[in-house]
């Protein structure tokens, strides 16, 4: 009856628990490390790939590749050298394809503040699950996760981050209103928040809205000249754009310091991609402190290096795994010295040859089988608790 | 061969059985080819005490069902040996070793080693000092142990019914779920008592099974374990130095005299005569057994 031969190692393990805690952790452990890095290096690879693999070309400042990429296609905050509304106009201007301008680096209550325009959602297939797409300035469309870890909806508000809370020449917080909430997509848009071009502009002082020179305070106006009023600085901003104040906002530069982060671009061919690509990183566009990249080819750096690091964490599970192995094969042998009179007494009792290899196969295996259980458990809560890894990084 | 106990049908035979290793296995083999001459039971001790030869030879032995037979010898004389070799704990193969030991009738060399396992699983209980309790298990799975450890035993409801009725005779029913280290050294022995009654065995082995009690606890578990044999009908083969206990054996064999030389001890616990052991008229050459005279 193995049931009861089961019972025997059980027990054991159960009386000598310290021991088998021990074993226990370090098993656990030692699948862990590999099993986690494997796991959450995989979805690395995978939302970073995917994502890439739908941006054909992106446009941005010359500089570091990896951040232009990274903040354009996971709006990680980086501090990107701007491109300008004028760039993008000038690569619409070529007619090679579709250009999308993106604003990101602004917040709104901890979320990204993704300022672009509608093409924006056209290009990453973004669907509505309620609502419209942020079509005017002050307007806001959520992404799925967003409008649930922030828990609104269509109709709520929104205000922005202030950019700089101690400075009080900086505009105020903006107030955003809720006009949609796009269905969830598994990337990066799905905890994003996403309003026109202009409001990112509109957020960072470049554009606002105040009562019309003529029917403020005359106290409150500096001077007047023939087409031009200079305002005081405390004249009160409109902190939020409606059907009243909207007409009040305007822009205080012109395309030239529009600033943007980035522009996406799909080609309509792959000359057009290669041609566009070309044009921009022709020495004359260099000048103009402009790069093209392929997202995909950045990306496949990127993980290379990450998979080099990851080597390191193979090698180093190994030597962990090295160390388990020695260290329990210690501690069942020292324990098969402890336990010589009680094999001598099983095996007077009758038991059979087999009985001391199945007690240590059986004690070993329990061990090994709930370690590898722990270390599963272990990679599955990691999954589910650690935040997206791309916006970690 | 001699004949040197007549039972009907035997529950234990042992028949021109020659145990015997290091340098003491020639000396019985020449023990074998000259009879009367007294075999090597024992030699020096080699390190850790154990001896670096020895032989026991055994001419013939019978042990009937319900018998209680005392064991006597000086320490390394071969009483463990004989124990071990009834119930097949020692099998008879290889050089110095030969003979024959049937177990319920049944040859033990002619069976393979997991039916000699089984068959002292179903037959035999041991009581030895040395089969200790296991510290991992409870009361009364330390008596149950023998169902768990061995296929051939099945646990079932009747030998759970059995371990705690025998818990309960050997006054350990409120101490079922307690470990064995919080038991008394005594405890502990009517514990392993009860772990050997348990499968309802023909035959009982004890080795010297209060040699670590207290003479009064040791009374109290010598009188469990005659009086458990007794309403079991099982056999008792024990090994003692005790001669205050020999007059409760219906037969005392002294190991030295299996060979059919000399030293026999009567059943009153007293040595015959002017002190030399008297002989069995029964045995053969040299008788190693009598019965009692009390």
């Amino acid at each position: 009856m193995i049931a009861g031969r089961l019972l025997l190692a059980l027990r054991h393990a159960q009386h000598h628990w310290a021991r088998t805690i021990v074993l226990l952790g370090c098993v656990a452990l030692t699948a862990f490390v590999p099993a986690v890095s494997t796991v959450l290096m995989a979805r690395y690879e995978r939302q970073l790939g995917a994502r890439a693999a739908d941006t054909p070309l992106l446009v941005g400042a010359r500089g570091n590749r990896f951040d232009l990429t990274l903040a354009a296609l996971h709006f990680r905050s980086a501090d990107l050298e701007r491109v300008t509304w004028e760039d993008f106009e000038r690569l619409l201007a070529l007619g090679r394809g579709v250009c999308v301008p993106l604003h990101v680096g602004c917040t709104a209550r901890g979320r990204p503040l993704v300022a672009t325009t509608a093409e924006y959602a056209e290009l990453r297939g973004l669907a509505l699950a309620a609502g419209t797409d942020p079509l005017r300035i002050g307007e806001a469309t959520l992404g799925a996760e967003a409008a649930r870890a922030l828990g609104l909806g269509v109709g709520d508000t929104l205000y922005t981050d202030q950019v700089e809370s101690y400075d009080i020449a900086r505009p105020p917080a903006l107030r955003l209103r809720i006009v949609g909430v796009y269905a969830p997509r598994g990337t990066s848009d799905d905890g994003a928040v996403f309003a026109d071009i202009k409001t990112a502009w509109a957020v960072l002082g470049i554009a606002h809205g105040h009562a019309e020179a003529d029917s403020v305070d005359e106290a409150l106006v500096v001077s007047r000249a023939p087409g031009s009023v200079q305002l005081s600085g405390a004249v009160l901003e409109h902190t939020e754009l409606d059907d009243e104040t909207l007409a009040s906002f305007h822009l205080h530069a012109g395309p030239e310091a529009l600033p943007l982060s980035a522009i996406l671009v799909a080609p309509y061919t792959t000359k057009d991609a290669t041609l566009m690509r070309t044009a921009i990183n022709t020495a004359q566009r260099s000048r103009e402190g402009l790069q093209a990249v392929v997202p995909s080819e950045v990306i496949a750096d990127l993980l290379d290096v990450v998979f080099r690091v990851k080597r390191f964490f193979d090698l180093v599970g190994l030597v962990l795994a090295v160390t388990t192995a020695v260290l329990v094969g210690l501690v069942f042998v020292l324990s098969s010295r402890l336990r010589t009179a009680e094999m001598r007494t099983l095996d007077r009792l009758g038991a059979p040859r087999s009985t001391a290899a199945l007690l240590y196969g059986v004690e070993l295996g329990s061990v090994l089988a709930l370690g590898i259980g722990l270390a599963a458990l272990g990679v599955a809560a990691a999954v589910a608790l650690l935040p997206n890894l791309i916006q970690a990084l | 061969m001699s004949a040197t106990h007549a039972i009907a049908t035997p529950l234990v035979t042992l028949t021109e059985v020659r145990f015997a290793y290091g340098s003491g296995a020639a000396a019985a083999a020449r023990a074998r080819t000259a009879p009367g001459t007294r075999p090597a039971t024992h030699a020096p001790a080699s390190r850790a005490g154990a001896p670096a030869s020895f032989a026991l030879d055994v001419t013939r032995l019978d042990v009937a069902p319900k018998e209680r037979v005392a064991v006597i010898g000086p320490s390394g004389a071969g009483k463990t040996t004989l124990l071990q070799l009834m119930c097949g704990i020692l099998p008879l193969r290889g050089a110095g070793r030969a003979g024959r030991v049937e177990l319920a009738g049944v040859d033990l060399a002619a069976i393979d080693d997991a039916r000699r396992r089984a068959l002292r699983a179903s037959h035999v209980g041991l009581v030895f000092q040395e089969l200790e309790l296991l510290d991992h298990l409870t009361v009364l799975e330390n008596v149950l142990l023998p169902y768990l450890a061995v296929p051939a035993l099945h646990l079932d409801r009747a030998a759970r019914a059995r371990a705690s009725e025998l818990l309960e005779r050997v006054g350990l029913a409120s101490h079922t779920t307690r470990k064995p280290r919080r038991l008394s050294q005594g405890e502990r022995q009517r514990v392993a008592l009860a772990r050997a009654l348990v499968t309802e065995p023909a035959l009982v082995l004890g080795d010297e099974p209060t040699g670590h009690l207290d003479p009064d606890t040791g009374e109290r578990v010598l009188e469990l374990l005659f009086d458990e044999t007794r309403r079991t009908g099982a056999a008792l083969v024990m090994v003692t130095h005790d001669h205050s206990q020999l007059a409760r054996f219906e037969r005392i064999i002294d190991v030295r005299a299996l060979s059919g030389s000399d030293d026999t001890l009567s059943g009153d616990g007293t040595f015959s005569g002017d002190g030399a052991p008297p002989v069995d008229p029964r045995a053969g050459s040299g008788p190693a057994q009598m019965e009692p005279r009390s």
